[in-house]
């Protein structure tokens, strides 16, 4: 039974969207992807959204300053926003952070099965 | 004529003329008074004859008589000369006598004496004690003769003195002569060496002349004595007059973007602490020009029977070979990054294989995925080593010191490493030291030695091994050790257990896991941080690893990278910071 839950992953990657894609959809999710900054954009003024997955090193825009903007409209900024990117250092994570990313995370570093957690406990 | 000879032949002369005339005298007065008596009596008688013949009545008896008489007294004045003749003979016989024995005798014993004398078989005259001439003449003798001892003693002196001083300018002479051949010789010797001094000074020119690495040697004041060709080349400054220049103010040394000041320069320190000081590996020149050179330097203190005079700078021009460092360095980086993402791709796509997340598995293909997953890990941990490796060598790892409790780093990581300790049933002890305090370290990096080592120990332990863990401290540094019963290290490995990409035959036969990066990456922390580690090992019974970490702590460094925390191939949870 799908939940209601809309998530866009924006990433580039195409094998990672879809392993991604396919995680969550096992988690019954609605699963969005965008492959760049303004596509990204484009889709969360169109989409209802809940959750966003957004890696960082995305061409046209980059996925700071998508935050950035998405963080000023207020009709966009309680979206919750996961930041997922190989950039991993300390900088990093507190700029996504101070820009209103609820987490961090790295891609490297994670298995698949924790990112599902997370979504689920951030959206339960 | 000796006195003695004219006496002698005067009392002969005297005696015999004596004899002569006395003879002739007394022969001719004989004669003259008989022969004369007669004719005269015979005359007398002729007369009287002729008288009486002419009876003349003349008497010539007292004729007779008279010439009788005459003849008497001539005869008794004969006698009576005969007689003074003989006593006046026999008193110059005594007188010569005497006066022999008074003045020719004496004479000839002073003669003798004397000869004595001079023959040295006596030094001096007996002294006739006489009032007269010859005492006075003895006397004079006598001190003639001392006088005479005594220049002769005097002469002898002063004969010994010049004989010694002869003997000694014999000596000098000697002495001279044996210096003049020393000289001779000394001199050639001198005149090979010089010969090649000059052969060797050529050669020593030549060398520095083709070397490619720069030598300056400066004085005590670190004013430039003498730079070579390749050092000026280096500097851009080969026409440049710099002898005599400060070194510090030609070569404009930094660190990165900071200048270094004189006190900080490995020339300074060098003649000061009288030491070979290695130049940073981020040390630079400016040449002439005003670009940077990055340099591979090494300042010796110059020492000259035992007092030191300057210092020599060997430097080498490793821009290019830096620049190619920091190509590779950024190619592994990008190259890795790049890694990142497909790895990233297959693990979650099998991780969804393995969690059934896409349809049923059978037993067969869970087997496969397992060991796909076993593969993936192992490559991120790889890719994460050498992205650290990477980030190691460009300098940019941060450095952020807090105060830090080491006992808590250990006490995580072994937290961390739980799951390992017990399937392997690894006894595990700690001591740490009561007195132990926080040092200033990045707890991060600290984190990452203690989870390489422990890591290693761990994973090359059998079943039922030990592993102990110790912190204690000295005066300057805390001090950890790790040691285990593992595998240990070959001792023919022992010199590349810290080389990159390296692991011991011992390991790798085993077919464990490892990517040889860990040590690599632990030295360079525990390095920077201003630490040393060693260890010992032995095969089949164990390794520890010691290492020191100064109580001063780690020097905050800026920088735009952290070390990726260290993954194992083992299928645990890493450790994230959170």
């Amino acid at each position: 039974m799908p939940n209601n839950k809309t998530i866009l992953i924006v990433e580039d990657d195409k094998s990672i969207a879809e392993a991604l894609q396919l995680k969550l959809q096992v988690s019954k999710f609605n699963v969005l992807l965008a492959t760049n900054g303004e596509q990204a954009l484009n889709m969360v003024k169109k989409e209802k959204l809940d959750l966003i997955l957004l890696d960082i090193i995305i061409p046209k825009m980059n996925g700071f300053d998508f935050l950035e903007t998405i963080k000023k409209d207020p009709k966009l900024k309680d979206i919750k926003v996961i930041i997922m990117s190989n950039l991993g250092q300390e900088m990093d994570i507190e700029h996504g952070k101070s820009l209103g990313a609820v987490d961090y995370l790295v891609k490297s570093d994670c298995d698949i099965g924790d990112i599902a957690k997370k979504i689920d406990s951030l959206l339960a | 004529m000796k006195i003695s000879t004219r006496i002698n032949w005067s009392l002969g002369l005297a005696f015999i003329l004596t004899i002569i005339f006395g003879s002739i005298w007394a022969f001719q007065f004989l004669k003259i008074s008989t022969s004369f008596h007669v004719d005269v009596i015979n005359k007398i008688e002729f007369v009287e004859k002729q008288l009486k013949e002419q009876n003349i009545p003349i008497s010539l008896d007292s004729t007779k008589t008279t010439v009788e008489n005459a003849r008497l007294t001539m005869k008794y004045t004969m006698s009576l000369t005969t007689f003074l003749l003989v006593l006046i003979f026999i008193i110059i016989s005594a007188l010569s006598f005497i006066l022999y024995r008074t003045t020719v005798s004496p004479l000839l014993f002073l003669i003798k004496q004397v000869k004595n004398v001079s023959s040295g078989e006596i030094d001096r005259c007996v002294i006739l004690n006489r009032k007269d001439e010859i005492g006075f003449l003895s006397q004079a003798i006598n001190k003639m003769t001392d006088q005479l001892f005594s220049s002769q003693e005097k002469i002898k002196d002063k004969q010994n003195k010049l004989e010694v001083a002869l003997q000694q300018s014999q000596e000098q002479k000697y002495f001279l002569e044996n210096v003049r051949h020393a000289t001779i010789n000394l001199l050639e010797d001198l005149n090979e060496e010089k010969t090649n001094a000059v052969r060797n000074a050529k050669k020593n020119e030549l060398i520095l002349r083709s070397m490619e690495d720069g030598v300056c040697v400066i004085d005590l004041t670190e004013k430039i004595q003498f730079m070579n060709t390749a050092g000026r080349k280096i500097l851009g400054r080969e026409k440049q007059n710099i002898e005599g220049k400060d070194l510090f103010k030609i070569l404009n040394a930094s660190i990165g973007e900071i200048l270094v000041s004189r006190p900080e320069m490995p020339t300074t320190i060098s003649i000061k602490e009288q030491k070979i000081v290695f130049g940073s590996k981020d040390l630079a020149f400016l040449n002439a020009k005003g670009e940077r050179i990055a340099v591979d330097s090494i300042v010796s203190p110059l020492i000259v029977d035992k007092t030191i005079e300057g210092g020599i700078l060997v430097f080498r021009d490793v821009t290019r070979a830096r620049e190619v460092d920091r190509m590779k360095s950024e190619f592994v980086s990008v190259a890795s990054h790049q890694l990142r993402t497909p790895l990233t791709s297959i693990r979650w796509h099998n991780e969804m294989l393995l969690a059934g997340d896409l349809g049923k598995i059978v037993p067969i293909q869970k087997n496969s995925l397992e060991k796909m997953h076993d593969s993936i890990l192992r490559m991120a941990a790889l890719v994460n080593s050498l992205l650290n490796v990477a980030r190691i060598e460009s300098g940019r790892i941060q450095v952020e010191p807090i105060p830090t409790d080491l006992s808590e780093v250990v006490k995580k990581v072994l937290e961390n490493y739980e799951q390992p300790i017990q399937k392997k049933q690894i006894k595990v002890t700690t001591f740490f030291d009561q007195k132990l305090k926080k040092i200033n370290v990045d707890p991060e990096l600290i984190n990452e030695v203690f989870s390489n080592l422990i890591s290693n120990s761990i994973k090359y332990s059998r079943d039922n091994g030990q592993l102990a863990i110790a912190l204690k401290e000295d005066v300057d540094n805390v001090l950890s050790q790790i040691s285990d019963t593992g595998l240990g290290i070959p001792k023919d490995q022992q010199d590349k257990i810290f080389s990159k990409f390296f692991r011991a035959e011992n390991v790798i036969l085993e077919d464990t896991d490892g990517t040889g990066l860990g040590l690599y990456i632990v030295k360079a922390i525990i390095e920077s941080s201003g630490g040393k580690i060693w260890f010992e090992s032995q095969e089949n019974q164990g390794t520890t690893f010691w290492f020191s970490l100064p109580k001063s702590g780690m020097i905050k460094k800026l920088g735009d990278r952290k070390l990726m925390p260290l993954e194992t191939a083992w299928g645990h949870k890493k450790i994230t910071k959170k």
